[in-house]
């Protein structure tokens, strides 16, 4: 047998993803987490001292609170299984994944596994998110002076 | 069938209730130009406003699509009505909290002392960048 007759066999046996069912599950619980950080921000909104544009950040805190506890038992890896990138989109999945990586070096001690490995998944999301915030703000920065739209 | 289902279930999902359009304006029949004014907006379709003395708070609706210039309008109805009052101070904005505070004061029918109070809680918030 050779390679092609072995990709062949492969191709034949691997299940095939059913794209349009991915989405649609994608789409229903990304929609989910981000219709309970909406209600997270209203109720932020509604009983505390927090305006629209101060109340970002407790809801954001919240979610990644409740994402914790979520990996800690487990349950939000059965969610991201159903869900893919929907739950791996919202800033749930940034607070999964340092959570999970803190989770499994933990055995290595507290200073160099859990310090040293905290960042390894999510440390990619802040590099590139920093970068991107800075291009976007670059942009922006011109278009201002340019007197196209204003702050 | 099953493709059907879902069809509808996106229908459903897209499509949102509408709500009902509020204007009002407390202690009421104060100021009628305010509401002439703010009638006159097109993107803007529901309003609350709250008088205290010299401060004036205006919690505005906008328009779904006008939403990506919000700020705008909300600056360009503030220029407006400082010309026309110009012995008021007025805080025009479309923020939830603005508008919810402005709801509990009609609500609760506040007078002098504790509106005066309120008022400045709510101007205070509004100004807090963080």
């Amino acid at each position: 047998m050779d390679q092609k007759q072995f990709d062949k066999i492969v191709e034949r046996q691997t299940p095939k993803p059913v794209m349009f069912f991915s989405i649609i599950k994608a789409f229903l619980i990304g929609g989910a987490i981000c219709t309970i950080g909406q209600l997270i921000t209203f109720f932020y909104i509604r009983f505390f001292p927090f305006t629209e544009r101060t109340a970002a950040n407790p809801t954001v805190a919240t979610m990644i609170f409740i994402v914790m506890i979520l990996t800690g038992t487990g349950l939000y890896k059965k969610i991201s299984q159903v869900g893919g990138a929907g739950s791996a989109v919202p800033v749930t999945g940034f607070g999964n994944a340092v959570v999970s990586a803190a989770i499994e070096h933990k055995s290595e001690g507290y200073v160099l596994g859990v310090g040293g490995n905290i960042f390894k998944l999510a440390g990619s999301v802040i590099v590139f998110g920093v970068f991107s915030a800075f291009c976007v703000a670059l942009i922006k920065t011109i278009l201002v002076k340019m007197g196209v739209v204003s702050w | 069938m099953i493709k059907i289902k879902y069809i509808l279930l996106l229908l459903l999902f897209l499509t949102a209730c509408s709500n009902e359009t509020n204007q009002m304006v407390y202690p009421e029949n104060d100021l009628p130009e305010l509401e002439q004014v703010l009638k006159s907006k097109e993107a803007v379709y529901g309003y609350r406003s709250v008088m205290n003395k010299d401060d004036v708070l205006v919690s505005i609706d906008i328009r779904r699509m006008h939403q990506f210039s919000e700020n705008k309008i909300a600056k360009n109805i503030k220029k407006e009505l400082e010309e026309k009052f110009p012995d008021k101070e007025f805080l025009v904005s479309n923020d939830l909290k603005l508008k919810w505070e402005i709801e509990k004061i009609m609500k609760q029918n506040l007078k002098n002392d504790e509106l005066t109070k309120s008022v400045d809680e709510i101007k205070s918030l509004l100004k807090e960048e963080t």
